[in-house]
């Protein structure tokens, strides 16, 4: 992974600094709160419902288990015990004290580690493919050129003060893990005829309340290119993008309103004029980069006989298997995910201890690297087959070994009512509630894969719009009411889902989820997934059984 | 109103048109027009030495580039502090070719921002209102100084633009004597009568 040298910890240590001297103004009434707040904002500090939260950077989601133990010393020392891991690849801590900060942010530059950008209307933490540089389906490591776009990305003089926030996702494997039509430019390797590598650029994808899949601007991008293009799309944004709604801020509007073509024509024409200039790539620097994330030495192994024989004598371990695991590049080897969504749990959470379990158990299993998906889950890339047994006893231990990835109760939520002053309604609680009605493995591993999100309010930040099933948090008339769409998608056919009818109330979520688990029950056809059989009979045979025919 | 230059204090010499008549004002006058009058007045403003105009932050750049190797100053504002559109204007007019005048940025800044505005290439602030002129003028000079590098090529490091391709793009320290390294790539006009030449359709 990316390791700082003297330029980076300088500027950490820089930023670090600047920070401890605005909390010192705001702590002296130099700074109104009105004038401090876009400075704390720019360091990922949010003042929430009960407290300040701050938001750490994990870019592209990988962390040393170095890293990860000193977020279980932040968690403890300056939180209540735990994290929160976000569905953007990062970690907030909801408990902080203002006057703590300052420190909290040197402890982590002490690591490699800010809060630079996870929050303000600037180019946040870009996200990667959590299986990057070991998923068999691979063109290239996603977060090399992540890495690229965070250093350039990093305090932009142009670009920090724009209509809206910014998200840019990176995939370089054939599968799309990154939701990358849903961000405002998504970023897709792609190998051309000539057999160079480039990328196909997708613009103006975004959930909230327009939730749209982005338009590709850009079929080809010579990767050498990449910033000059990205500084090219940011400029115009800036220049064009409405500041007059916030809710009508974000590049997805701008493109709408301009219509793709002329939007298009406007970055080509920019970008026309800064091409080849300084922002090219030169390949040596991309070699630099890509030093950083050379992959470990891995030796292809034949398949294992005690692994085989340790699924057959655990059904638990082999359950697990079946769902946590994903295909290695190099045979004899997998890709683990480790879910952080118990039964009755709250999404994303990890205590301390947690961590430090996951950081041991990435120390001795997988290269100390760790990886957070946006699903809110940590992923050990690298594990060797024959450590799998060993490995799953350790997160046993540890209470992070439920077998549930992709399943019903691997559920995203945001932290809405719990934490969050723009929510409408409870999410945290509802996912709970869903998760512990789905908690028989059995059950819940012939249902099948299914994803189920969850927004406490339109703001979507539980990426509700792009669940197979998702659920809305609205307030009516001061009460808690859900609305559950059907047929999202964050994968290659990303798709905005179909609202089912009218909200339900707080009581009455998890009965209706049942309900349309059964109605998918009923009529899928062998075995056919969850959001195939909505493709296929559309949302009206869920619709009759929740509502009746009517 | 108060102006900090590069760190340093300065009058404002500059005056708006503001709906007179160009022909009865005297040619040695620094005057600052609008885009609009700019185009609508053209010739007639020739006989200005120093000519500058100020853009609204819908105004569009690009229009104005065979007028920006003419101009002395280009004054752009903020609305509000989160309006960020000058940055993205004060790029284009020091990239464009020919431009060696002032950018300035009024409205409402932050200190905190002094920094990204100078890296977008602006040289000069007017002072807030109600701001003491002295601690603008040393926010200036401490800002450029916060961080000794930065990430991501700038205005500030221009001259990489005409050297073939830098050694490296994504980062670089800031030389030693980093504000006044940095103050040479925008042009500081001592001399207004210097510029007057170049204004001679
Ligand atoms: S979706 Fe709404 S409630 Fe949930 S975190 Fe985002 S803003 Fe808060």
């Amino acid at each position: 992974m990316y390791a700082y040298d003297d330029f980076d910890h300088a500027f950490v240590r820089e930023r670090a600094n600047e920070f401890r001297e605005q909390v010192a103004r705001r702590l002296a009434g130099e700074l109104t709160e009105d004038e401090f707040k876009p400075l704390r904002l720019m360091n990922g500090l949010y003042l929430q419902l009960h407290a300040y939260m701050l938001r750490v950077a994990i870019p592209y989601g990988t962390l040393s288990s170095a890293q990860m133990r000193r977020l279980a010393v932040i968690a403890r020392r300056w939180d209540r015990g735990y994290g929160h891991f976000t569905t953007r690849q990062n970690i907030q801590f909801n408990w902080p004290k203002l006057v703590d900060t300052p420190d909290i942010l040197d402890s982590l530059a002490e690591v490699e580690m800010h809060a630079i950008q996870t929050s303000g209307n600037c180019i946040r933490n870009v996200t990667a493919d959590p299986f990057s540089g070991a998923a068999a389906d691979e063109i290239e490591d996603s977060r090399v050129w992540a890495e690229i776009i965070r250093q350039w990305s990093t305090l932009h003089p142009e670009f920090t003060f724009l209509p809206r926030k910014f998200k840019i996702a990176v995939t370089g494997a054939e599968s799309n893990r990154t939701a990358v039509k849903f961000h405002d430019i998504g970023l897709r390797m792609r190998r051309n005829g000539a057999d160079e590598i480039g990328f196909e650029v997708i613009v103006g994808g975004g959930q909230g309340r327009t939730p749209i899949v982005g338009t590709t601007i850009r079929e080809f991008l010579p990767k050498q290119h990449l910033l000059s293009y990205l500084e090219a799309v940011l400029r115009t944004y800036n220049l064009l993008g409405r500041r007059d709604n916030l809710y009508k801020a974000r590049i997805k509007i701008l493109l709408a309103e301009t219509g793709v073509e002329a939007f298009t024509d406007a970055v080509e024409a920019e970008w026309e004029r800064i091409r080849g200039g300084a922002l090219t790539l030169p390949e040596d620097e991309i070699r630099r980069i890509e030093a950083h994330f050379a992959p470990p030495l891995l030796v292809a192994a034949s398949p294992d006989q005690a692994f085989a024989e340790a699924k057959r004598a655990q059904p638990d371990f082999a359950a697990w298997c079946r769902s946590n695991l994903f295909a290695h590049r190099v045979p004899g080897h997998a890709i683990v995910t480790i879910s952080l969504k118990p039964s009755g749990g709250i999404p994303g959470d990890a205590t301390a201890e947690q961590m430090e379990a996951v950081a041991d158990l990435a120390d001795r299993f997988s290269h100390g690297e760790i990886r957070v998906t946006h699903e809110q889950n940590l992923v050990l890339a690298d594990v060797r087959e024959a450590d799998l047994f060993t490995l799953w006893q350790g997160l046993v231990a540890a209470e992070l070994a439920t077998a549930n990835i992709g399943l019903i109760s691997d559920i995203i939520a945001c932290p809405g009512l719990d934490y969050c002053n723009l929510a409408n309604a409870r999410a945290i609680p509802v996912a709970q509630r869903i998760s512990r009605h789905f908690s028989d493995p059995a059950l819940v591993e012939e249902i099948g894969p299914i994803t189920l999100n969850i927004s406490g309010c339109i703001n979507a930040c539980g990426h509700h719009h792009a669940g197979h099933i998702g659920i809305l948090g609205v307030d009516k008339h001061g009460e808690e009411f859900y609305q559950i769409t059907l047929g999202g998608a964050a994968d290659d056919d990303a798709t905005v889902g179909r609202i089912l009818g009218p909200s339900v109330p707080y009581d009455g979520v998890v009965e209706a989820v049942e309900n349309v688990i059964q109605t998918y029950r009923n009529i899928r056809t062998g075995d056919e997934r969850f959001i195939d059989t909505v493709r296929r009979a559309g949302i009206n045979p869920f619709k009759e059984a929740l509502y009746g025919t009517r | 109103m108060a102006l900090v230059k590069n760190g340093l204090v300065v009058d404002d010499l500059w005056e708006s048109l503001d709906g007179r008549d160009p022909d009865t004002i005297d040619a040695k006058t620094a005057l600052l027009v609008s885009p609009a009058e700019l185009s609508a007045l053209g010739q007639r403003l020739s006989r200005f030495g120093q000519l500058g105009v100020a853009l609204a932050p819908a105004d569009d750049v690009r229009p104005l580039a065979e007028d920006l190797k003419r101009l002395a100053l280009v004054a752009l504002t903020l609305p509000k502090f989160n309006d960020g559109r000058a940055f993205s204007q004060a790029r284009l007019v020091r990239e464009a070719d020919g431009f060696k005048g002032e950018i300035r940025a009024t409205g409402h800044i932050l200190r905190d921002q002094l920094n990204f505005l100078r890296r977008s290439g602006v040289d000069t602030i007017e002072v807030p209102d109600d701001g003491d002129v002295d601690s603008w003028a040393r926010a200036w000079d401490a800002e450029a100084r916060r961080f000794r590098g930065y990430y991501q090529t700038a205005v500030d490091h221009h001259s990489n633009r005409a050297s073939s391709t830098p050694p490296t793009v994504l980062r670089r320290w800031t030389a030693p004597t980093a504000v006044s390294v940095l103050a040479t790539n925008a042009i500081v006009i001592q001399d207004a009568t210097s510029y007057a030449g170049a204004w001679a359709y």
